[in-house]
C-alpha cells in the first residue's frame, strides 16, 4: 500500500515537472510565432532546422517525381507521410505553428487534469465526483486531439495544395482522423462514467445507516 | 425524500437522548444524526431492528411516508 502511494506521489511530481516544461516550450513557440509575424523573412528553412518541430528541409522523394507528361496524385496527409516542401511561405509556417500550439495546448490541459487527478489520489480520494469530472474532461480532450489538429492540418494542406505547383504532380489534401485516439478517448469517457457512478455508490453507502 | 423519520418524536416519548440510543445500539452519533435529520438514503434492517428493540416500537412509528408537495 505504501509503495503504491509513493508511486502516485512520484507521478504527481513528474507531471508537475512536465507541466512547467510545457509552459516553457509553449512560451518559446509563441515568441517564435511573434517573430514570424513581425519579420516574415525570418522563415528560413536553414534556421528552422534547429527547431525540429514540424519544419525540416527534406528533399522530395524521387519516387513521387513522375516522368514528364504523366500526371500523378500526391496526397497531403498527416503523420509520416506529411509533405515537406522547400518553398515554405511564412504564413504556412505560421499555420503549422498554430497547429503545434493547439496540439500542445490540448496536451497541456490533459496534463493539468491528470496532475489534479493524481493529487486527489495521493490524498486517498478515489471515488469523488471531482475525479469523474476530470477524467471526463480528459476524455473530451483526447477525442479533440484526434480530430481538431487533423482538421487544422487538412486546412493547411489545402493551402499548400492551392499554392504549390510542381510539374506532373497534383497535390491533394486528404483529411485523416486519428481513429485510435478517438477510440481511446471514448474508452476514457467510459472510465469517467464508472468513476461518477462509483461516487454515487460511495455516497449512497456512506448515507446508509 | 417522501420518507420522513420520526426518531426525535419516539426519543421524546421514551425520554431517551440520542447519545444514549447511540450507545445502546452501537451506532455512531454522526450516523444517528444523519438518520434523525432525514439525510439518510437508506436504512439497514439490522439498524431498524436495533432501534425498534431499544425504543420498543414498530418500524412505522419511526418511518413515515408523506407525499411530496409539487413545486
Amino acid at each position: 500500500m505504501t509503495s503504491k502511494f509513493s508511486f502516485i506521489k512520484a507521478v504527481s511530481i513528474l507531471l508537475k515537472v512536465v507541466w512547467y516544461a510545457q509552459w516553457l516550450f509553449m512560451g518559446s513557440l509563441v515568441v517564435f510565432a511573434i517573430t514570424i509575424i513581425a519579420n516574415p523573412s525570418f522563415v528560413d528553412l536553414d534556421k528552422l532546422n534547429g527547431f525540429k518541430v514540424e519544419f525540416k528541409k527534406v528533399e522530395l522523394p524521387r519516387s513521387i517525381v513522375s516522368p514528364p507528361n504523366e500526371k500523378r496524385d500526391v496526397f497531403l496527409t498527416n503523420g509520416t507521410g506529411r509533405m515537406h516542401i522547400e518553398d515554405y511561405k511564412s504564413n504556412i509556417v505560421l499555420h503549422r505553428l498554430l497547429g503545434v500550439l493547439l496540439e500542445l495546448f490540448i496536451f497541456m490541459m490533459i496534463i493539468h487534469f491528470l496532475t489534479k487527478l493524481f493529487n486527489n489520489m495521493a490524498k486517498g480520494d478515489y471515488f469523488i465526483l471531482e475525479n469523474g469530472i476530470f477524467i471526463k474532461f480528459i476524455s473530451f480532450l483526447i477525442i479533440a486531439s484526434g480530430i481538431i489538429p487533423n482538421i487544422l492540418y487538412y486546412i493547411i494542406n489545402l493551402n499548400i495544395e492551392n499554392t504549390l505547383h510542381l510539374d506532373a504532380i497534383i497535390f491533394k489534401s486528404r483529411l485523416s482522423l486519428d481513429l485510435k485516439t478517438i477510440l481511446l478517448g471514448l474508452l476514457v469517457f467510459v472510465i469517467a462514467q464508472v468513476f461518477i457512478k462509483g461516487n454515487e455508490l460511495r455516497e449512497e453507502n456512506e448515507l446508509t445507516i | 425524500m417522501p420518507i420522513i423519520t420520526n426518531l426525535d418524536v419516539m426519543l421524546a416519548k421514551r425520554k431517551m437522548s440520542l447519545t444514549e440510543l447511540s450507545e445502546r445500539i452501537g451506532i455512531t452519533m454522526a450516523n444517528l444524526s444523519i438518520l434523525k435529520k432525514g439525510k439518510a438514503k437508506a436504512i439497514r434492517f439490522t439498524t431498524l431492528t436495533a432501534i425498534c428493540n431499544i425504543l420498543e416500537c414498530q418500524p412505522g412509528d419511526i418511518l413515515e411516508y408523506k407525499e411530496e408537495e409539487p413545486n
